[in-house]
């Protein structure tokens, strides 16, 4: 064991965990606005809207994450005719994976929320809409932050793949530092620290937000 | 009673003495010579139809260890984990195409160069004038992870190093416009280029030397290897491998 060796790669890694950060936050950000609207087409009494959400949450969540990664790197490009570079393709690629797990969890978070409060909504006079809006969607979100949470953690650890399409995040800054070394352990010794240090901080985060937003 | 003990402590002492000095061979000699490569880049090695590893580097391995009188078994991996691997007492030799660096001699020794290559740059057609290591600046080069040809690129002044796991992607990347240029050893170039036809060879770089290799603390296997080497060289198999594989 070379603690030194880590010591000194710490900046470096540092810069990895970075990044991993900023394609998360993005992803997640841009995974619950679009998981929302696929959950919200998932429950629409429209048939085939409904049934297009349902064929587009199963495509994605039947897929392994490192295809999705690579059909969107290597296959995007060829559709557009115009290259994107790897950050663009692994914001979109986790974007998109995200949304489909977001959309399930929103759903079972909109339905949870007892019917009584939509007609009650709607017989004092609110439209439909502003129901969804003022009334269902709010309490909804307040059920559906831990498992939100958990997914922002897999997201978080699933982040790793893309060190497959030369994204510098924290699995792969390690793997540069351990291709130059050629000591591997002590690398992902200091990632496995700092990808708990991450998770732990999320769950902490989690935990704060549901003690202080508990839905009655 | 007393000169036995004393006979038999030296005579062991001087057993564990010549058991350290030929420790490697002896440990091969008993369970065979453990190759680690990286079965993804031909035409040194990579898979055949039937999922089985084949290519220059494992004809050779054959051949040197018939002449070392060794049962060889070869492991796949992947390419940056093979010297952690070796060093790790995993395996006792690495057989990959590998070009000798200053860098990787500082962690493990190399036997006699057994093939000589050279690194070129590979582009697409329409970036022909690309030619020089100084015309990747301000370019994408995309690399291999962990090998020879990723340190070369860093070493480019402006140059943007894209390291994958796999050279395969690596031109992929080249071919879909993910990435500028690529910096890779010419016979490996030249099988993909047969499946790439919008890219190109433009400049030739440094030659480079491959070598197998060896644990530090394993010079009697180093010393077999070189004299297995030499005597393939001289008896003509070497020229026929590199005619069958390099042709």
């Amino acid at each position: 064991m070379d603690f030194n060796l880590i010591w000194q790669n710490i900046p470096y890694l540092l810069q990895g965990a970075a990044m991993t950060l900023k394609i998360t936050a993005l992803a997640l950000v841009f995974g619950v606005l679009l998981g929302t609207l696929v959950a919200l087409a998932r429950l629409s009494p429209l048939r085939w809207l409904a049934g297009l959400a349902l064929a587009y949450i199963e495509l994605i969540r039947g897929t392994p994450m490192l295809v999705q990664i690579f059909l969107i790197f290597f296959g995007l490009p060829q559709l557009l005719q115009h290259p994107i570079n790897e950050f663009a393709a692994g914001v979109i690629a986790f974007s998109i994976n995200s949304s489909a797990y977001v959309a399930e969890i929103v759903r079972s978070g909109i339905q949870s929320i007892a019917r009584g409060q939509t007609e009650a909504s709607l017989s004092l006079g609110f439209t439909p809409t502003d129901t969804l809006r003022y009334i269902v969607l709010p309490q909804a979100f307040r059920r559906v932050v831990p498992p939100l949470v958990n997914e922002a953690i897999s997201l978080l650890k699933n982040s790793s793949l893309l060190s497959a399409i030369a994204i510098v995040e924290l699995t792969r800054a390690a793997q540069l530092v351990s291709s130059r070394t050629f000591r591997p352990f002590e690398m992902f010794l200091a990632i496995s620290v700092m990808y708990l240090i991450m998770t732990l901080t999320l769950s902490f985060i989690a935990n704060r937000i549901e003690n202080r937003w508990r839905v009655a | 009673m007393k000169t036995t003990r004393i006979t038999l402590a030296l005579g062991l002492s001087l057993l564990v003495a010549h058991a350290s000095a030929q420790g490697c061979m002896t440990a091969i000699k008993a369970s065979g010579l453990n190759i680690g490569t990286s079965p993804d880049y031909p035409p040194y090695e990579s898979l055949d139809t039937s999922n089985k590893i084949v290519g220059f580097d494992i004809d050779l391995m054959n051949a040197i260890g018939k002449q070392m009188g060794v049962k060889v078994n070869v492991i796949g991996q992947s390419f940056d984990g093979l010297i952690p691997a070796l060093m790790a007492k995993k395996i006792d030799m690495i057989a990959a195409g590998m070009t000798i660096t200053d860098e990787r001699k500082k962690s493990v020794n190399f036997s006699l160069p057994y093939f000589s290559g050279q690194n070129v740059i590979v582009v697409r057609k329409e970036n022909s004038a690309t030619r020089t290591l100084a015309s990747l600046s301000g370019k994408s080069i995309a690399v291999q992870i962990g090998s020879a040809q990723e340190k070369l690129a860093q070493g480019v002044k402006g140059g943007n190093v894209k390291s994958y796991n796999l050279y395969t992607d690596a031109a992929l990347a080249v071919q879909t416009r993910q990435a500028d240029s690529m910096i890779v050893a010419r016979p490996v170039a030249l099988q993909f280029l047969k499946t790439y036809p919008d890219l190109m060879i433009t400049g030739m770089l440094n030659k480079i030397d491959t070598g197998l290799a060896i644990r530090k603390d394993c010079t009697d296997v180093q010393n077999r290897v070189n004299a297995a080497i030499i005597q393939i060289r001289g008896s003509g198999e070497m020229d026929a491998l590199v005619a069958k594989w390099f042709k």
